[in-house]
């Protein structure tokens, strides 16, 4: 606002200024043509200059006063825009703080809405929700009962598969030690028979053992299949 | 005299398995000799010094009473029948405590014929752990009748623990 007033006021003085020169111009163009009448112009030019002059005068004295007046105006306006900026800022201040505030109710007054609204649906869930539950818990009570009876029987049977399952690995462990044993038995027997009867054994005992084990297999049949 | 007859010949001197062995690698020496340079002639003459006296002798008298020819083919024949038959003779093994004397073998060996009613070829193998006695295997039967298996026998009945 302040600078469209600055502009206009600027534009008066030029336009101002140019009539005055247009005028000055236009007055020395009319002396020289009636140059005849030149000494009675010379008088009325004088009188023209004069009074020209007195019009310059006063044409500047209007000038700056209408500049005077123009920036005089110009402080006012921005006064003006300056105090109406300062209500304006004051006024949307006000506004917001109001639109907060009216904000801020709205919203705790929805929030209280849906905190009670949600209160109320969790209260009627919860009473559902017990009422199913009990009836669920009545309806397993039974099988509960069967299952709980069950459960001494099941673990008698149960410890009676792994007691079972721990002889089976004991005599498991059992026979392999003894096979174990026995093997260093035979050993320890093996050896001591070697080194006493193999050596007292002689050749000629030798061979009556082998025909007798081959007597002992003849009894035994173990030459039928050849001959069948 | 047939044909087993014949061959018989050529084996009743057999006692044992490593005596077998030898004969097979004398048919398989005459096998090898029946097309070698001179073939067409009588075969004893050409393989004296590649094979046993023995050997030698029974076929010289397969060749003196016509049971084999000069003839290549016929040749072959014979050798490879006697092949089969002397792979086909059935073994008896025996597993003993000691290494038995050639007079022992044959004693053995006559026994297990005569008891068998024919030939038998003992395939002996020593195993001192067996202490005395023999383990004896035939045609599929096992008899244990060592000291060593009476041994591991008492000890495995006996309940240690």
């Amino acid at each position: 606002m302040t600078e469209i007033v600055l502009i206009v006021s600027l534009l008066l003085n030029i336009l101002m200024v140019v009539v005055v020169s247009y005028l000055v111009y236009k007055g020395d163009q009319i002396l020289s043509e009636f140059q005849p009448f030149l000494k009675q112009g010379e008088q009325a030019r004088q009188a023209v200059g004069k009074k020209a002059n007195e019009v310059l005068a006063r044409t500047i004295g209007m000038s700056s006063e209408l500049i005077k007046n123009s920036v005089d105006e110009s402080k006012r306006n921005m006064k003006i825009s300056e105090e109406f900026r300062a209500e304006i800022e004051g006024k949307m201040r006000a506004g917001v703080e109001q639109t907060l505030t009216d904000s801020r109710k709205v919203f705790q007054n929805q929030s209280k809405d849906i905190i009670s609204t949600y209160q109320t649906m969790f209260s009627v869930l919860n009473r559902e929700v017990s009422s199913q539950t009990k009836k669920k818990v009545e309806e397993l009570i039974p099988d509960l009962q069967k299952q709980l009876e069950q459960v001494p029987r099941m673990v008698e049977e149960k410890l009676g598969q792994e007691l079972s399952r721990v002889d089976r690995q004991v005599e498991a462990y059992k026979q392999e030690k003894l096979k174990q044993v026995d093997s260093q038995i035979y050993q320890v027997v093996n050896d001591v028979a070697r080194a006493t009867i193999g050596r007292s054994v002689d050749i000629s005992a030798h061979e009556e053992l082998v025909m007798e084990a081959l007597e002992k297999a003849k009894k035994e049949n173990i030459f039928e299949a050849r001959t069948a | 005299m047939n044909q087993n007859e014949l061959f018989e010949k050529f084996t009743v001197e057999l006692k044992n398995k490593e005596q077998l062995i030898i004969l097979l690698d004398e048919i398989e020496t005459a096998l090898q000799f029946i097309y070698k340079e001179g073939g067409g002639q009588l075969i004893s003459a050409r393989l004296e010094g590649h094979v046993s006296e023995g050997f030698l002798a029974n076929l010289e008298w397969a060749e003196k009473n016509g049971y084999v020819t000069s003839e290549l083919e016929a040749q072959k024949d014979f050798f490879n029948q006697l092949k089969k038959f002397a792979q086909g003779l059935p073994l008896c093994k025996l597993v003993l405590a000691f290494s038995p004397k050639p007079d022992f073998l044959s004693k053995i060996s006559d026994w297990v014929n005569k008891e068998a009613g024919k030939r038998i070829i003992l395939d002996i193998y020593t195993d001192e752990n067996i202490l005395a006695g023999a383990i004896i295997e035939f045609e599929g039967n096992y008899r244990d009748l060592s000291f060593g298996g009476q041994l591991s026998e008492v000890i495995s009945k006996r309940s240690l623990i």
